[in-house]
């Protein structure tokens, strides 16, 4: 796990990896709000977990990471080292995804741990904070290993992430109900939602969360595949 | 016997430039010098032997092997790239020790020892290697590059911004790996580097391998050629007079302020320059060759590849 060891200390180590804790400080603000103004109706769990940190605050900070793990390192040129071992270039894209993983869970914690006080105020039950807490991660973790991927494909592979998840994920797929079948935020928030009891028909997912969890894992899986396709295949500087 | 290193007819475009163009060698144990001026195809040699880039012609085979597929490949060379970029927050042990991790080293922090001891680092092991000057760093990415005892060892431009004495150690230690028996290569566009330390020269011009041989044929080769020498004189027309048809002048030619001078034999021109300004009766204000440059070396040896050289 040498490479998810390196990749992790570095993506901690950059300071503009802190500036991602602007978007999540988001979460704890509207968290905050609702305990303090009172609110309990279940709504309340679906916007913040399932619109907010599922749809918009996860996807950020994965993109960024998972952009960065592999790109840095082709920049400053510490690729080579990982390129010329003996090591399969897709164990280094399974590692590289594992490692901007495991970076996204750190600094979506704050809020992770927001929505675990959120769902003890509105007494969604434990089922559901932890299905909040599930989707979450799983939602994050497609994300790295697509980004990834989309960081091996692209030149300006941010920029297309943000629009995609502003344009498709934001608005497309949380609009038309056709759309969430491949929408990668609408399985996440079929796990984080689906279980909640008297949410406003709007609110409430067309997906089983099983079929989010499926649905989850086998991207995940075909992308970090795709990833390491890509990496063997392509010319390092 | 299998060649530890081998180019057999590679070739490499980028769009439409040709990186390198149709290069054949093979490398044994020793020191071999790749040497070529910038953007001569150094680097995309060297990326191609290490798998990190793919032919687009002809083949490269590593013990027999293709690096871009073969694990094993990859795993008996060590690359010191040319880029200073290493890994942050890490001790110089810390890194050699995560090197030797990536390429499967059983015994990892004795391994990096070993290979920090072989660059003289063992006593700052301990220490960020951010605050290294860039000779400790070069010496760091050497040690990574040794930990799993590579059997060919490549170096891209190793010498590039080192001060004089780290200069010395690092060809001093060249020297020694390829006494070891590790087949080495390394690139450079410095001439007198790599006659220092290479037991081979292979030269690239424009992506395409125009000279191979020891240093010293390689030299002799140089010396061969015709020589450009721009005389300042008060009285060239007659000293151009004077200088035709002497042996080994090939042209001579008037210009503004002296005479244009080409010679296949330096040393008996220097000899008589002197004694034709007396008979003359002109004054000899400068001799200057004006193609002692590598540019001009390439361009003679590119010349006399493509068979356009008289």
């Amino acid at each position: 796990m040498t490479v998810t060891r390196l990749t992790v200390r570095a993506l901690l180590l950059r300071r503009r990896s802190l500036a991602l804790l602007l978007p999540v400080s988001s979460v704890l603000f509207f968290v905050g709000l609702a305990i303090v103004r009172g609110d309990v109706v279940p709504d309340i769990q679906a916007i913040i977990v399932g619109r907010l940190l599922v749809t918009t605050v996860a996807p950020l900070v994965a993109l960024v990471l998972a952009v960065t793990a592999i790109g840095d390192e082709r920049e400053s040129g510490t690729i080579v080292y990982l390129a010329t071992a003996r090591i399969s270039r897709l164990r280094i894209a399974a590692e590289k995804t594992l490692a901007a993983a495991i970076c996204t869970a750190i600094l979506l914690s704050p809020a992770l741990i927001a929505i675990v006080i959120l769902g003890n105020h509105l007494g969604v039950g434990t089922d559901n904070i932890l299905r909040g807490l599930a989707g979450t991660l799983l939602v994050a973790t497609v994300y790295v290993a697509v980004f990834v991927t989309v960081g091996l494909l692209l030149r300006r592979a941010l920029v297309a992430g943000i629009l995609y998840i502003l344009v498709w994920e934001g608005a497309i797929a949380t609009i038309a109900p056709s759309a969430e079948r491949f929408s990668m935020t609408a399985w996440g928030r079929a796990i984080t939602d689906s279980g909640i009891y008297g949410l406003t028909p709007d609110l409430v997912p067309t997906l089983a969360a099983t079929t989010g969890v499926i649905a989850l894992v086998v991207a995940t899986v075909l992308a970090v595949v795709l990833a390491g396709w890509r990496l063997g295949r392509m010319d390092l500087p | 016997m299998t060649p530890l290193l081998e180019f057999d007819r590679v070739s490499k475009w980028f769009r439409d430039t040709v990186a390198v163009g149709d290069v054949s060698f093979a490398i044994e144990p020793g020191v071999t010098g790749l040497l070529g001026h910038n953007g001569a195809g150094k680097s995309t040699a060297i990326r191609l032997a290490t798998g990190l880039a793919g032919p687009d012609e002809g083949s490269i085979r590593v013990l027999g092997l293709d690096p871009r597929r073969s694990g094993t490949a990859r795993a008996a060379i060590g690359l010191v790239p040319d880029g200073d970029g290493l890994w942050p927050g890490l001790t110089a042990l810390g890194l050699v020790v995560s090197c030797a991790r990536l390429r499967g080293v059983s015994a990892p922090q004795e391994a990096a020892r070993r290979a920090l001891k072989t660059v003289d680092l063992l006593d700052v092991a301990d220490r960020d290697v951010k605050g290294f000057s860039q000779g400790m760093r070069q010496r760091v990415k050497i040690a990574q590059a040794l930990v799993h005892d590579p059997q060919v060892l490549i170096l891209d431009e190793p010498l590039n911004g080192l001060d004089p004495q780290q200069r010395e150690t690092t060809i001093a230690l060249l020297r020694d790996l390829g006494n070891q028996g590790i087949a080495t290569l390394f690139s450079s566009h410095v001439l007198s580097e790599v006659e220092r330390v290479a037991d081979r020269v292979l030269v690239l011009v424009n992506g395409r391998l125009v000279a191979e041989g020891s240093p010293q044929g390689l030299r002799e080769l140089m010396d061969e050629r015709p020589r450009r020498i721009q005389v300042v004189t008060t009285n060239a027309r007659a000293m151009a007079a004077g200088l035709a048809g002497l042996p080994g002048v090939v042209s001579v030619e008037v210009t503004d302020d002296g005479v244009l001078i080409e010679t296949r034999d330096a040393t008996s021109l220097a000899r008589t320059l002197p004694e034709l300004a007396v008979a003359t009766n002109a004054q000899l204000r400068s001799v200057e060759p004006t193609d002692e440059n590598l540019e001009s070396v390439y361009g003679y040896l590119t010349e006399r590849a493509r068979g356009t050289r008289r």
